[in-house]
């Protein structure tokens, strides 16, 4: 008797105690807003104090949706509920994301208002035990309207225990599928298949075992290759999870070779959508839904002093590509390598050490910041870095000397050896083109650090060739009937105005050159300024003559006939000053004396239109015996400070 | 040079005297002719300078000075000086086309009569108006002129008494450019004209057509205010005791016109906007 009810005792007591404890841990609830991450929305979640802390326990629900900017516009909506058991996810979870438009139409069918809804609705829902995914986890992507489900555009079915993916999985997008499976361990195993739904002849299959990709078949457009990746026979295998980095791996050991691969881009995909829900659970500081794929690769252990060099490696690359790309990139450089055959060469150089030493560095620097070099063979990585074996110290580009080539190589390049199989080969091949283009940079320094004033010789230019041209065109466009001696003189302008330019553009130094530029510049618009004088005296003659005529009524004859008055001076300017400006203009212009001979000539003039109205019987008077057209001219000049006295 | 001049002189006052007594007592016939007669036509020369110097906007002085010769027997053209000649007057410029003149004339008189004993040379006194109009016609100007003169003559005879006439004159005077599109400096021009020269007055019987002047002369405009012309005129004219006879005479003529204006530059401009 005795035995049988302790036997019936021990459950009932062990139910008491236990319900005593959860009693003591009394459950609450929160209702409010709440923000979870990225997400903020309205939170209804049962939690727990436990030592102070608040525990989440019991359902959870945070959501948003919005109505008004739903109608508006569009609204993202979230919904994530589930279940927690001491901070832990624990039951069945449903994670929504919804970005969704209306056609702003209602109807109310019962005691409702509806609103028909299109877009997107992404559903990612399964079980967790303990934190960890169980069973199977779809996640869904629909495409709505009106409300209703119009077409699936993704949807991946893996089935988890205990957080780790097994058996089959399947990976589908509105065009094709991706079917695996996983052995207990979450390896990758046996055929991967991808195919199109509506192209069955478009496969992609891969080959694990036990986690090892060992091949690759791809089927397209009626092509078929293989492509066979981890050896089987290495030394060392490490497990690593199935992620970027190991698509990154996967593209390295390929060499590219597949382009695209459809099979990596549903992975990604999921990966993207897992890891979504996983930051959700993960700032609500419960474990995780990660994945958890894994694969085996191989694996060549580096040392420390290995990843030492590898970090130097992607730092001397990080310099010479700024280096590289300072060169190519100069601006001004770029203009004077057309002119330049040293400029040029130095640029060709660069660039081939671009192609030729820093391209291939950049790759190996990928593989260094995604941490994957470990997973290679050292000297396969370098057959396939430099497929045609590494490249010459000696540089050799076309130019257009004699031989057709020009040969470059660092002053000390004999220091250097990089015909290694090892990383500090690659070290000695990137210090090399590093100092290469320290060599060149520092080469074409005055090219290029003299930017700057470059740029002001070539604003200068600019501005002589512009004067040249105007100058050019003051002679062409003289009229037919312009003067000889006149023509002449202007002929004589453009001769002074090239042969400055020519001076100039000899001058090699760009200091010298810039000072001389802007002499010639100066000079060019005076030599501009004396054309126009030149130019116009026609023009002026008869404005003279105009000036110095008066009108004069004839009692004889009973009209009124034009007199020239103060001939004196008229002629004194006409057959004196004139002819000994035009002598002096083709005889003995120079940049030097242009200016003085425009303002003697436009002095002259202007006084010429004074003296009209001056008195000037004094003047009239020394004319009549002066004839020394420097006299003549100081005569003009002494009238003219006297009547300013 | 002196004595040159004055045995020149010697000679010309016994000549003259000599040829006005024989021709004193031929002439003065009082009995008009049955028909007109003409008598032989005299050479002669003039010098004339014509100055129209100007004195105001509106106002100038017209000074006009003239040496005529005559031929003696022996010389044609210039064997004696005939009469010197000065003409004054102000002048009002009414508008560019036309002008008034006021003044008065004292002219020398050379008793030019070789036979005669009278006296060689007596003064004559004029008090003239004159009326000019000008048309410009293409690139041609014509002139208009009316002078009116009030003359005071007398002969040459010892107690001879001023006698008092009228003369009317008009003359019609064309100027043609020839080498130029009008008259203007460096421009010749030809200029034919005709005066008639009518007078009145108790002396004046039967000879009212003192003179008929035709000229033609050839221009050239040095400047605006400086012209030379010489010409050649033929003319004829009844004489004052006889209208029966015309005299007649052919005379070379030389003229110079001078324009000064001697005003400050300020007041002359503008020469040409007279009605401002």
């Amino acid at each position: 008797m005795n035995q049988p009810s302790k036997k019936w005792l021990f459950p009932l007591l062990f139910f008491l105690i236990l319900s005593l404890v959860s009693h003591g841990q009394e459950q609450n609830t929160f209702e409010g807003p709440l923000q979870v991450g990225p997400y903020s929305g309205k939170a209804t979640y049962q939690y727990i104090i436990s030592e102070l802390d608040t525990v989440l326990d019991g359902d959870f629900q945070l959501q948003k949706s919005n109505l008004e900017t739903l109608m508006e516009k569009e609204d993202s909506s979230f919904l994530f509920s589930g279940v927690f058991d001491e901070g832990v996810a624990n039951g069945p979870w449903q994670f929504q994301f919804g970005e969704f438009k209306t056609n702003s139409q209602s109807q109310v069918v019962d005691y409702e208002y509806r609103v028909l809804v299109s877009g997107r609705q992404e559903v990612g829902a399964g079980e967790m035990v303990e934190g960890k995914p169980d069973g199977p986890w779809t996640y869904t992507i629909n495409q709505i309207k009106d409300s209703e489900i119009e077409k699936v555009l993704f949807k991946s079915t893996i089935s988890f225990d205990n957080g780790v993916p097994q058996q089959s999985f399947q990976i589908e997008n509105d065009s094709s599928v991706l079917v695996g499976r996983f052995l207990r361990n979450g390896l990758a195993h046996d055929e991967w298949s991808f195919y199109a739904t509506e192209a069955v002849e478009d496969t992609e299959n891969w080959f694990f075992e036990d986690g090892l990709l060992r091949r690759i078949e791809l089927n397209s457009d009626g092509t078929s290759r293989t492509a066979s990746i981890f050896d089987g026979d290495a030394s060392d295998y490490q497990t690593i999870p199935l992620n970027t980095k190991y698509f990154a791996l996967l593209d390295a050991v390929l060499n590219n070779d597949l382009g695209q691969s459809q099979i990596v881009h549903l992975l990604e995909q999921n990966i993207g959508y897992y890891t979504k829900m996983d930051e959700v659970l993960s700032h609500l500081d419960s474990p995780g839904i990660a994945a958890n794929m894994k694969v085996r690769v191989t694996h060549y252990p580096l040392d420390s002093l290995q990843n030492a060099t590898l970090e130097q490696i992607a730092s001397g690359y990080k310099t010479a590509a700024k280096l590289s790309d300072a060169i190519l990139k100069n601006s001004h450089l770029n203009i004077v390598k057309r002119t330049d055959p040293e400029a040029l060469f130095f640029y060709k150089v660069t660039e081939k050490i671009s192609q030729e030493f820093l391209e291939p560095l950049g790759i190996m620097a990928g593989y260094i910041a995604n941490d994957i070099v470990q997973y290679q063979e050292i000297p396969s990585v370098l057959e396939r870095l430099w497929p045609n074996g590494k490249p010459e110290k000696e540089i050799v580009v076309s130019s257009e000397t004699a031989e057709g080539q020009r040969t470059f190589s660092l002053p000390s390049s004999e220091e250097f050896g990089y015909e290694g199989n090892d990383l500090l080969s690659i070290v000695a091949l990137g210090t090399y083109a590093r100092m290469s283009l320290e060599y060149i940079k520092g080469s074409l320094s005055s090219r290029l650090t003299n930017e700057e004033q470059l740029q002001m010789l070539n604003g200068l230019e600019e501005e002589l060739i512009a004067l040249n041209n105007a100058l050019e065109q003051k002679i062409d466009s003289l009229p037919s009937t312009f003067p000889g001696e006149y023509k002449d003189a202007l002929v004589s302008m453009k001769k002074v105005a090239d042969s400055s330019l020519t001076t100039y553009s000899s001058i090699e130094e760009p200091n010298a050159k810039l000072e001389y530029g802007q002499g010639a510049k100066t000079c060019l618009s005076q030599l501009n300024s004396l054309a126009s004088s030149v130019a116009s005296l026609p023009q002026q003659s008869q404005e003279i003559q105009k000036k110095y005529t008066d009108a004069v009524w004839n009692p004889f004859m009973a009209n009124v006939m034009e007199e020239e008055v103060k001939k004196r001076i008229v002629n004194a300017y006409e057959d004196v000053l004139i002819p000994y400006f035009i002598t002096n203009i083709i005889q003995e212009l120079q940049c030097d004396n242009a200016g003085t001979l425009n303002d003697q000539m436009e002095h002259a003039y202007q006084r010429m239109l004074e003296l009209r109205d001056e008195d000037t019987k004094k003047l009239e008077r020394k004319l009549r015996r002066e004839k020394r057209p420097k006299e003549v001219l100081q005569l003009l000049h002494q009238q003219s400070t006297s009547k300013n006295q | 040079m002196m004595s040159s001049g004055k045995s020149f002189l010697v000679i010309f006052m016994v000549v003259s005297g000599f040829v006005s007594t024989v021709f004193a007592q031929e002439s003065e016939p009082e009995v008009l002719p049955e028909y007109s007669k003409y008598k032989d036509p005299k050479t002669k020369v003039w010098f004339n300078t014509y100055g129209n110097i100007r004195i105001g906007k509106r106002f100038f002085w017209d000074a006009q000075t003239h040496f005529r010769f005559e031929e003696t027997e022996s010389t044609p053209f210039m064997g004696q000086i005939g009469q010197i000649y000065n003409r004054h007057a102000i002048g009002y410029i009414f508008s560019k086309k036309t002008n008034v003149s006021l003044g008065g004339v004292v002219r020398i008189n050379f008793n030019t009569d070789e036979d005669s004993e009278d006296r060689n040379v007596v003064p004559e006194w004029r008090i003239w108006h004159q009326y000019q109009f000008a048309m410009p016609f293409y690139s041609a100007m014509l002139y208009h002129r009316i002078r009116i003169e009030h003359r005071w003559t007398q002969g040459f005879a010892e107690d001879s008494e001023y006698i008092f006439r009228n003369r009317w004159r008009y003359m019609f005077r064309a100027k043609i450019p020839l080498n130029d599109h009008k008259l203007q400096p460096k421009t010749f021009y030809i200029s034919p004209e005709a005066e008639l020269i009518m007078q009145s007055g108790k002396e004046v019987v039967d000879s009212p057509m003192e003179d008929l002047r035709l000229t033609t002369t050839i221009g050239y405009i040095a400047t605006p205010r400086l012209t030379f012309a010489a010409g050649l005129m033929y003319s004829q004219g009844q004489e004052l005791y006889n209208g029966g006879y015309y005299k007649q005479s052919w005379t070379m003529r030389f003229h110079v016109y001078f324009s000064p204006d001697f005003r400050r530059v300020k007041n002359k401009l503008p020469d040409i906007h007279l009605t401002d």
